[in-house]
């Protein structure tokens, strides 16, 4: 039960990061560049690694952070978007999650190192189904101006990480 | 005991020296750097590689719907009106010097022409990030709508399907 609550809450607020990454306008002609703000709640859940949390979390905060993301795609992507909106969500959170997996599992990478490869992973994972559905001629020069804000935009968020874990311990109890 | 101990002070000592901000670690700098290098070179490449265009290609769902032979020496604007009025059939474009009334149009995509750069002057569709785009002018960049599922690009010459001002359509 405390679990449910607890992904709920953590769910709330990738949806909350969402809606204000709606009101932020920032792709500057490049479909595809976003903030990526909701890949903090993401990123936070796969670095909160004290006990309590993995007593929350008994089958691995992994599994859990990647049903969050999935969960507010969906939501986030009928509430401000569309099924194609959505299609290239999902590429974009796949390519980014399977990234950051990796890259938590290496010892020289903190949440910051983690965050910027989800971003640049995560601009790829849209390219690539954008390349699918329009053809990669067209698209694929749109990769130079995507890798750069992917690592601008997960360099942000993984300082905002990075400042925010260590709070983690007033959560204890 | 105590060697043990002082050894573990080094090792604290030694941790508060790095240069990095706490929590930072080396591995996060070569992403980053690693990033932002890998866009650089691709640009580079991508610019270096570029040419006039001197044939514009107009696609819908990845297939090529449209070629227009662009004209450096050309002042005035030329408007290419891209419109559908159902999922299922492909767009038609029209060809025109004026510029058309978008009222009443389904989906629609309005392209400007001046010499040898292109422009999306509007877009029916609703992120209107297309519009936000500079103009085109060399082979080596496009413009995408990706609710429309529209590319344009350039290229230097042509393959088939070529319209100029002499087919214009009002």
């Amino acid at each position: 039960m405390k679990r449910l609550a607890e992904e709920g809450l953590l769910l709330a607020a990738a949806l909350i990061m969402s809606y204000i990454e709606t009101l932020i306008p920032f792709a500057a002609g490049i479909p595809g560049m976003k903030l990526g703000l909701p890949n903090l709640v993401v990123l936070l859940v796969l670095f909160w690694d004290t006990p309590a949390v993995k007593q929350h979390f008994p089958k691995g905060r992994e599994a859990a952070a990647l049903r969050i993301n999935l969960l507010r795609i969906l939501l986030s992507g009928f509430l401000y978007g569309n099924l194609f909106s959505i299609l290239y969500s999902l590429a974009g959170a796949l390519f980014s999650f399977c990234a950051m997996l990796v890259g938590q599992r290496m010892r020289r990478l903190s949440a910051l190192g983690v965050s910027i490869l989800g971003g640049i992973f995560h601009n790829l994972g849209q390219l690539a189904a954008a390349c699918l559905v329009l053809g990669a001629s067209a698209v694929i020069f749109y990769a130079p101006a995507l890798i750069l804000s992917g690592t601008l935009t997960g360099a942000a968020l993984g300082v905002v990480a990075l400042v925010v874990l260590p709070y983690r311990k007033h959560f204890e109890n | 005991m105590h060697r043990f101990l002082t050894d573990n002070t080094n090792l604290k000592s030694q941790t508060r020296k790095s240069i990095l901000p706490s929590g930072v670690r080396t591995g996060d700098l070569a992403v980053f750097f690693g990033g932002i290098l890998s866009a650089v070179l691709l640009a580079v490449l991508l610019a270096l590689g570029s040419r006039t265009g001197s044939y514009l290609q107009v696609s819908a769902d990845g297939k090529l719907l449209y070629e227009y032979a662009l004209d450096a020496g050309e002042e005035k604007q030329v408007y290419l009106l891209i419109t559908s009025d159902n999922e299922a059939s492909l767009p038609e474009v029209v060809c025109t010097a004026e510029q058309p009334r978008l009222s009443n149009r389904g989906c629609y995509n309005l392209l400007e022409v001046k010499g040898n750069t292109v422009r999306m002057a509007a877009a029916s569709c609703p992120d209107q990030i297309c519009v936000q785009h500079r103009a085109l002018s060399g082979t080596m960049e496009s413009i995408v709508c990706l609710p429309n599922k529209l590319t344009i690009q350039m290229i230097s010459t042509n393959t088939q399907k070529t319209d100029t001002l002499d087919g214009m359509v009002h």
